[in-house]
């Protein structure tokens, strides 16, 4: 029951988006459990068999997709799970195919600079801010991802870390900054 | 009778914080009744405080001890989830839990007179299914493994507790602190994200005294 309405609002919002948002590209079947916020006129693009949920045991999460600028890009590839994962672009988020993403913040750009007017940040790029997520990588809760950090290939990261460098293919990081326990 | 004289000493005292207590004392006995009607797998004893939202999902056992109490902490309650049908989770005498979230897949064992602020306590990785686990087999660092805190432990706010990790008696953990398969051992501080040394109070105290 609960999948058939995820499947008929994800539907809804299919045809909303053709209609009014242009910038949106989404696959076939979206199932959205949960309230699903994108915002921001950058360019969407969302991989089919995707699911869209609040976490268990939170009730006030929910997916959040937003891009602050134009140029901004989301990519998200075929059959992501996002679970109240916080999504926020200036430059591009890159995310693979069969993720898994828990309540989690990925950001590609620091919003403010430290200088004392807080304009906008300076030194910022395309190149050195763009986020990449592989495939198959899986994300526990509360993790934190920072601005130009490549994640590899099956690559897990544990619940409650923050991730502030690159992470290699198929190993599993834990910890603030997170360090790499072991590889598989 | 003594204790009804101290209940009036303790009104004239502080009428307001009385009069929470009582609302607390009066929204726990509803939650207790709440969840003895329908879902007997969640037991929790008389007198029970709720201050904030306490809520429990899933089909696991829950089992909480006598005189525990749910406090605000960071605008959130207590919630605790079962992910699985053989999940248990105990938590034991004069607790007090402030946004505490527990998610069990196996087993979490929590002992008597815990403070707890806003933290996680978590025994698997992740806390959905993921798809391609129906299909392959399950990645070793993915197992759930049980969670055991002792008596008297003070558990800070923003902490992560996760699978595999043993906290015995009157230990201390900072905020932050992330503990990921650790074992810490009676009396002791832990700190650092991964927690690698905890250090022994003791020491810490005579630390102290020395710096004096």
């Amino acid at each position: 029951m609960k999948d058939l309405i995820a499947d008929i609002r994800g539907k809804f919002f299919l045809l909303r988006c053709r209609l009014f948002r242009k910038n949106i590209r989404i696959g076939k079947r979206l199932r959205l459990y949960k309230r699903f916020d994108v915002r921001g006129d950058g360019t969407l693009i969302i991989g089919d068999n995707c699911i869209i949920a609040g976490i268990t045991g939170d009730r006030k999460q929910f997916v959040t997709l937003y891009t602050l600028h134009r140029d901004a890009r989301i990519e998200i590839g075929n059959n992501a799970e996002l679970y109240a994962a916080r999504l926020s672009s200036r430059y591009s988020i890159k995310v693979g195919h069969d993720v898994h993403i828990e309540e989690s913040g990925i950001m590609d750009t620091d919003f403010h600079s430290i200088e004392r007017d807080r304009g906008a940040p300076l030194n910022e790029s395309l190149d050195s801010c763009a986020v990449t997520i592989g495939d198959g990588v899986r994300i526990g809760a509360r993790c934190l991802v920072t601005k130009g950090v490549r994640i590899g290939n099956n690559a897990v990261i544990g619940p409650g870390s923050v991730v502030t460098r690159t992470i290699p293919d198929s190993c599993f990081a834990l910890g603030n900054p997170a360090r790499v326990i072991n590889t598989k | 009778m003594s204790n009804v004289l101290k209940f009036i000493r303790l009104f004239v005292a502080n009428p307001a914080g009385t009069a929470g207590l009582l609302k607390a004392l009066l929204r726990g006995t509803l939650t207790i009744l709440y969840y003895r009607i329908l879902n007997s797998r969640i037991r929790i004893e008389f007198p029970f405080f709720t201050y904030e939202t306490f809520r429990v999902s899933g089909p696991g056992k829950v089992s909480i001890g006598r005189s525990c109490a749910i406090h605000p902490n960071i605008f959130e309650g207590v919630s605790i989830v079962t992910l699985d049908p053989s999940a248990e989770v105990r938590i034991g005498r004069n607790c007090s839990l402030g946004g505490v979230t527990i998610r069990c897949r196996e087993r979490i064992e929590i002992g008597d007179r815990i403070l707890a602020g806003q933290s996680l306590i978590q025994d698997c990785m992740l806390a959905e299914c993921p798809a391609a686990w129906a299909i392959g087999p399950m990645p070793q660092e993915m197992l759930s493994r049980p969670v055991r805190i002792g008596r008297n432990v003070w558990i800070g706010a923003q902490s992560c507790i996760l699978c595999g990790t043993t906290i015995a008696d009157d230990s201390v953990i900072s905020l932050g602190t992330l503990c990921f398969d650790a074992s810490i051992e009676e009396y002791q501080l832990a700190s650092g994200s991964p927690s690698l040394r905890p250090a022994p109070i003791s020491r810490l105290m005579r630390m102290q005294d020395m710096r004096r």
